[in-house]
């Protein structure tokens, strides 16, 4: 099929070439259309349920909303997970289902379940589903500035003005706001004044309520014109409502404002905003849709504000802090000039060792016009690019130029021979037996090369997500350029090899020959001691391994801080704003700080359910060049940590926005450690959080332990009583009427404003509701029109309550988490666990379970252990299927231990961690050192075939195949220098890969070079097997 | 065998290498940064000089000073019995003139409306006829006398005009009684008399059918239902005059403060109308019986009034000052933290923070003492509070008054103690 494939490219070269073209376009096409994002987006398929219940507390939102919820949800299809967390006056249920699910089609069974949930719930709460959106969806923030409109205006204007007009915009998914006050009618019911006129409160609600409406009365006809008839009843400001009746007393109306002064207030907020240490702010957060391109939606977000800017009220300015596009460029910027350095770097070792300009430009016409071809197929796979995907094809470029090199140095070496005997072949025919001689190897090197990925393809969760798009871009790439290099580069090498190829002996391999060639002598001569070395040599990296620092996956700089900053529960808005301010004071004071915006609360949509004791605070950041002398991230970070010492009473976690946003979507577990315990009672969960908390303290290696804060929410508890409710001839729901109209406020009704609309709100006026005095003398009317005082009804009292409800899998649970150092965590969590289950009882219906990103460590472990000894297998097998022999598998497979070495002291030497990313070193290394020693082991073989003896097969042998094996090594090598060195975003986790593979092939190349003509010896089949 | 042994060997080398990297723990959550060993739960908290100007803490001595108790409730003015007249008559007739309109201020004395009727012209007739009879029997009788003493006349006839005299004084005296009961004045009754005696002749300026109606208190008239030419039935009440230089202000309080409240405590009325304006009082009644419907029991005071800015029927709230004003140790209610084990203040201290306390902890690991100078310590004193009242509150027990107490800013005093309990919100 190869020998076809090769033999239509040269006699169909106008088709084929055509085809090449169309390839070309359509890989352009494709490019253009690839989503593109900074980073590989890991979140996990999931739907969130968020239910907003205004004035409930949190145990009265789980008991009420969350659970039903739950329940009905907890037998949905594919479902993995399922967990929530009900704060004050809100709900929110994380159902995550498995990763090939359709997103849309479980938000449809959601959906379903929800409407038949719904009548469970208390009255006017309707649930709803979370944008489709993930860790990658806040794509752009602004503040809405402009000195001369108060907050309340610039939320107004954002809220009418600006989100609307976003919303529209391709690829995004929701526009959120945070800060400033929502404008609100507001009717302030005066309680002596409703005593006075006789009127409740429920009288004021409903008559606002009832008081609001156009009516259409069809149309009459008069001769022969129609007039459509309306009746006009809406309220248009504040004076209409004053004006509505509420009663009558005596023929005297009793208008609203007899009892009440209507205004314009803002409504109640769990959220805030603050900028630069100088108070609140405005802000507005573009969610992009899951799957879209970040780079484009931003464009036209940015695009569409443009518009936006000329239709908004003079002297207001939306103001970008957080831009994707930054980032996205930043992490395309490094891959790409690894790319084109790389690229370039290649080129310029073909040209050395071929000595042939013609050829190195075929060859790295491959380049370019693979990467295209792998954009066609990432395109139809869905794949976007990102710093991930498209390092793959960065760490690629070695090996995407090796089938190219092999076919035309091939050529190469034929027409040469053709000149020295004479010959009069065609062109055409040379590169036909040429290119049909290398065909089969070079597909079988690639495929070498795809299988040892595939345990990259498998990998699950956080690390499948980051890793698998690169095994992918990898293996895409390196089939597109053995496509090219079995069409296109025959097809070009009977255009441009057709002259007289030079014949003189390439110099620089000359050299290298004379070098290699006594060291090879020798080494051939003393297996023994060569053997002997080679072991050392690998055991001494072993040696290192302890050595090694060792972290699951290095973070992906994003060139910003996101900072979390945690206060005492029972910190109110106003607090936490002030301290925010205090903080982002102090921030600023380090130079390198444009600007810091905090989140504080949760924003409108609540995809975050913060507390008001929680902030997130985005730090931008000046570009790198223009930080001080030897600061990077890491001194700022210190810095900052060291300034905010200054600040009583806040803990703070430096994290960067997407890795945050990332990491409360996927798990809510932030740390290597999560111990979970399960239970009904929140009192004993608590007590027994803290048990395990001290028990964990007490083990070796336990840092940053801490439980979950479940309680320490101050409550106003208002306690019925009874049987005094049932003496006034009362129902419990009259008095909680009052406790939710008087003190929490209740809208009445929606107030148009052209198309803004704005609630209205009955409530008590400030005053009357603001203590515990006022509170216990709220009046409550009797069916027999007496007033009663709450007090005279009910135990009124503050204590302190739970803060939130956390379930997971519809149980409550508290989360203890815990990070390890000096230690291996699986002792730890063994010593551990033994410790809790000795000494803390758990009540019947109580269990604990172990989690955090341990689990993700013990899976990959898991999925590494199985995966890695049969891609093993695997490889012996086709090795096997190549050599028809086991013995020169396994010698092929002796090339691996050697290469692990070199990747092992890169790694030292460059003060690298052992990480996910290094191990997908080790691997691509795999594939390379198995190539190699196929193509040295084969030559030899057949060398051997041809009745040559040992030693000279393999003196001879090992010099011939120098050249194409350093080739191949070094472009690979120098493909991934730019990796290597590169300072840019997102190198820090294809650093790992490239010190490896760097390292590795040092060691690939003294491997095959030496040891492997070494050892042959000890390897050879004995009968020569059959030709194949 | 090699074979197998080089294959193991292989697998030797890879399984402990796919083991170290898939295995390798986590990065370093990014700064997490409560590292402080847990059980640091040390009453005693150090700040640098610099955090408490940051935060605007501030630390003052507690104040001395008078604390009183209250009770509010709400309240109503209204018009003191003694001081409210309804003006009505007793007999009816029409009205002929008016001297008065609603709202003027009348004294007592003053007429008000002037009726006319047949009874009312009976009445007074049959006293002028009574008057008469009277002057004509008591003349009689005082002839009879003289004469009887002079023994002129007969016994019997001395008894009969007695008999006589007695019965015109008895008529008379019923006959002035009806008059006086229609509302006639003592006055007006002499000027009658007079002309029924004949000192003044009858012209047109003394009716006789004619009644005056006078305002028998000073105040004002607050109610007018009376128009000219209105035929008045007796019963009816015509206006209302009210004196609001004092009045009452009734408060209804609610069982359970029952307890607190006697009579003679201070109280303090504030309305609405007057909002800033306090109207003092002593509280003189508390009702002997409990309303069973509101279940409320009714105290009152009164209310000096002199420029009548209390109107009844008004709404007011009524502070009662139930407990005698003492001597306390007061601190602003900011003060007064609370957490599980109960309320506290700070207290500045000259003691070190203990080595468990963790901003200790943080300036010994670097070296920001010396950076920033001196600390300030402060340590947890449970308090028990009594009474609040503006911003105010007593501490009844844990302080002794000279200690100097963190006055603001102590919630982040209480944050920064409490750091390791609170942590992620997940």
């Amino acid at each position: 099929m190869i020998n076809k494939l090769i033999a239509f490219a040269i006699k169909q070269r106008l088709l084929v070439g055509l085809a090449l073209v169309g390839f070309v376009a359509w890989g352009i096409v494709s490019y253009q259309r690839v989503p593109i994002d900074a980073f590989p987006d890991v979140t996990n398929n999931q739907v969130q349920i968020l239910t907003t219940v205004p004035g409930f507390s949190p145990v009265e939102v789980e008991k009420q909303v969350t659970y039903p919820i739950e329940i009905e949800m907890s037998s949905l299809p594919n479902l993995v997970e399922s967990r929530s967390i009900s704060q004050f006056g809100l709900s929110a249920i994380t159902l995550v289902f498995e990763d090939d699910m359709d997103v849309y089609f479980a938000r449809q069974l959601v959906f379903e379940r929800l409407a038949s949930v719904q009548e469970e719930l208390p009255e006017g709460v309707t649930p709803e589903m979370g944008p489709v959106s993930t860790g990658l969806g806040e794509i752009y923030q602004y503040t809405i500035e402009g000195e001369d409109y108060t907050p309340m205006q610039r939320r107004t204007i954002q809220d009418w003005m600006i989100a609307p007009s976003l919303r529209g915009v391709p690829g995004v998914i929701e526009v959120n706001s945070l800060g400033g006050y929502v404008k609100q009618y507001q009717v302030l019911v005066n309680p002596e004044r409703l005593v006075a006129y006789e009127v409740t409160l429920n009288d004021v609600f409903s008559a606002v309520a009832e008081n609001n409406a156009n009516a259409g009365g069809n149309y009459i006809t008069r001769n022969f014109e129609q007039f459509l008839v309306r009746g006009v009843g809406l309220i248009n400001d504040e004076k209409d409502i004053e004006d509505i009746v509420v009663a009558s007393r005596n023929g005297t109306p009793v208008y609203i404002r007899d009892v009440a002064s209507v205004e314009i207030g803002p409504a109640v907020r769990y959220g805030a905003a603050t900028k630069d240490g100088k108070g609140e702010t405005v802000i507005g957060i573009v969610m992009m849709l899951k799957g879209e391109s970040g780079r484009d939606v931003v464009k036209s977000v940015k695009e569409k504000l443009e518009e936006i800017k000329k239709a908004l009220p003079e002297g207001i300015r939306v103001v970008p802090y957080y831009d994707r596009i930054e980032l996205v460029n930043a992490a395309l910027n490094t891959v790409t000039s690894s790319l084109l350095i790389g690229g370039f770097l290649v080129v310029l070792v073909l040209a050395f060792f071929l000595g042939n300009l013609r050829s190195a430009f075929i060859v790295a016409l491959v380049l370019p016009m693979s990467a295209l071809i792998s954009f066609i197929i990432m395109y139809y796979t869905g794949l976007s690019a990102n710093l991930m995907s498209l390092g793959g094809l960065a760490i690629g470029i070695g090996m995407m130029v090796d089938g190219a090199i092999v076919v035309v140095e091939n050529v190469i070496r034929h027409i040469q021979e053709n000149q020295r005997n004479g010959s009069n072949e065609s062109i055409a025919v040379t590169v036909l037996r040429a290119a049909q001689e290398v065909g089969r190897p070079s597909a079988f090197a690639i495929f070498v090369v795809v299988i040892v990925f595939l345990p990259l393809m498998t990998l699950t969760g956080l690390e499948g997500k980051m890793f698998s798009p690169l095994a992918l871009t990898i293996s895409f790439a390196l089939f597109s350029s053995l496509l090219l290099a079995l069409t296109l580069a025959p097809l070009l090498s009977t255009f441009l090899l057709k002259g007289k190829i030079s014949d003189k002996k390439n110099v620089l391999v000359e050299f290298l020959k004379r070098v290699y060639r006594p060291i090879l002598e020798r080494a051939v001569d003393n297996r023994k001691l060569t053997a002997l070395l080679a072991l050392l040599l690998f055991v001494a990296s072993l040696g290192l391994l302890p050595f090694l620092g060792t972290e699951f996956v290095p973070e992906l700089e994003e060139g910003a801080i996101a900072l979390q900053a945690i206060r005492l529960p029972t910190i109110a808005l106003q607090g936490s704003n002030h301290l925010s301010s205090a903080i982002e004071r102090e921030v600023l004071k380090t130079p390198e700080v444009i600007t810091i915006v905090s989140r504080t609360g949760r924003a409108e949509v609540a995809t975050d359910p913060m507390q008001p004791n929680f902030s997130d605070m985005y730090i931008m950041l000046k570009p790198l060049s223009e930080w001080r002398d030897g600061y990077g991230k890491e001194e700022i970070v210190d810095e900052l940590r060291e300034r905010l010492k200054v600040i009583p009473g806040v803990i703070f976690s430096f994290s960067q926005p997407i890795a945050l946003r990332v990491e409360e979507l996927i798990s809510g577990v932030r740390s290597q450690l999560a111990v979970k315990v399960f239970g009904e009672d929140l009192g004993i969960l608590k007590k027994k959080g803290d048990e395990i908390v001290s028990i964990l303290n007490s083990v070796r290696g336990a840092r940053d332990v801490q439980a979950e804060q479940v309680t320490g929410l101050g409550y106003l508890q208002i306690k019925i009583d009874r049987r005094k409710v049932a003496r006034y001839g009362l129902n419990v729901s009259d008095i909680q009427d009052v406790v939710e109209i008087a003190i929490g406020g209740k809208i009445a009704t929606t107030i148009l404003e052209g198309d803004r609309r704005f609630a209205a709100l009955v409530r008590l006026a400030e005053p009357y509701r603001k203590d515990l005095e006022e509170i216990r003398s709220i009046l409550v009317s009797t069916p027999d029109g007496n007033r009663i005082p709450l007090a005279q009804l009910a135990d009124i009292y503050i204590e302190q309550g739970p803060a939130q409800v956390s379930r997971e899998d519809s149980k409550r649970r508290l989360t203890i988490q815990c990070n390890v150092s000096g230690r291996d965590i699986g002792s730890f969590v063994a010593e551990a666990q033994e410790k809790i289950d000795a000494s803390v009882e758990l009540p019947p219906g109580y269990f604990i379970t172990w989690g955090g990103q341990f689990e993700n460590q013990q899976r990959a472990n898991r999925r590494l252990a199985v995966i890695l000894p049969i891609t093993l297998v695997l490889i012996v097998i086709l090795l096997f299927s190549t050599f028809n022999s086991m013995k020169n598998a396994l010698l092929i497979l002796l090339n691996l231990p050697i290469t692990i070495t070199g990747g092992i002291f890169a790694l030292w030497a460059g003060g690298l961690y052992l990480s996910v990313p290094a191990s997908v070193g080790f691997i691509a290394l795999m594939g390379t050192a198995v190539q190699n020693g196929i193509v040295m082991v084969s030559f030899i073989n057949d060398m051997r075939r041809q009745g040559t003896p040992l030693r000279e097969a393999l003196i001879e042998g090992g010099l011939l195949r120098l050249r194409p094996i350093l080739m191949t090594a070094l472009t690979t090598l120098l493909g991934l220098f730019p990796l290597l060195l590169s300072q840019g975003i997102g190198s820090e986790v294809q650093r790992p890969l490239a010190a490896v593979v760097i390292g590795g092939l040092f060691s690939t190349i003294v491997s095959t070079l030496l040891l492997l003509p070494a050892f042959y010896g000890w390897f050879e089949e004995k009968p020569a097997s059959p030709e194949l | 065998m090699k074979k197998d042994r080089s294959f193991a060997r292989l697998l030797l080398v890879l399984l402990p290498l796919a083991f170290l990297t898939a295995c390798s723990p986590a990065a370093e959550s990014e700064g997490e940064e409560h590292g402080e060993e847990h059980g640091g739960s040390s009453s005693i908290i150090s700040l640098t000089k610099e955090q408490i100007e940051l935060m605007k803490i501030t630390y003052a001595k507690p104040l001395e000073r008078q604390f009183t108790g209250y009770l509010m409730a709400p309240a109503r003015i209204e018009a003191m019995p003694k001081k409210r007249a309804d003006i009505g008559t007793l007999i009816s007739g029409r009205v002929t003139s008016l001297y008065v309109q609603e709202g003027d201020r009348v004294k007592a004395g003053q007429a008000l409306f002037e009726i006319q009727g047949l009874e009312i012209g009976e009445i007074k007739g049959e006293f002028i006829r009574a008057q008469a009879a009277l002057h004509s029997a008591k003349a009689n009788y005082e002839r009879q006398q003289k004469l009887l003493k002079e023994n002129i006349a007969a016994q019997k006839a001395y008894i009969d005009a007695r008999a006589a005299f007695d019965e015109a004084r008895a008529a008379f005296s019923a006959a002035d009684q009806r008059l006086h009961s229609i509302g006639i004045s003592d006055a007006e009754a002499e000027k009658l008399i007079q002309l029924a005696t004949g000192k003044t002749s009858h012209d047109s300026t003394t009716p006789t059918a004619t009644l005056k109606i006078y305002a028998p208190i000073s105040g004002i008239i607050s109610k007018f239902s009376i128009s000219l030419g209105q035929l008045i039935e007796p019963g009816t009440d015509l206006m209302e005059i009210v004196d609001i230089a004092r009045v009452w202000v009734v408060a209804d309080i609610y069982e359970k403060d029952l307890s607190a409240v006697k009579l003679g405590q201070r109280v303090e009325v504030e309305t609405e109308a007057w909002p800033g304006e306090v109207f003092e009082g002593k509280l003189e009644f508390i009702s002997a019986v409990v309303d069973e419907m509101t279940r409320t029991v009714k105290v009152r005071s009164t209310a000096d009034n002199p420029e009548e800015k209390l109107r009844p029927e008004m709404y007011a709230t009524m502070r009662i000052f139930h407990e005698k004003g003492r001597n306390s140790v007061v601190i602003p209610e900011d003060a007064l933290q609370s957490d599980d084990s109960g309320n506290f203040v700070f207290v500045k201290t000259e003691e070190e923070a203990g080595e468990n306390d963790h901003a200790e902890e943080e300036g010994d690991d670097h070296g920001e003492e010396n950076e920033h100078g001196e600390r300030v310590s402060f340590r947890k004193v449970p308090v028990s509070p009594g009474l609040r009242q503006s911003g105010l509150v007593e501490i009844v027990a844990g302080l002794r008054g000279d200690e100097e107490i963190v006055t603001s800013g102590a919630f982040f005093l209480k944050s920064e103690m409490t750091k390791e309990s609170f942590g992620d919100h997940h």
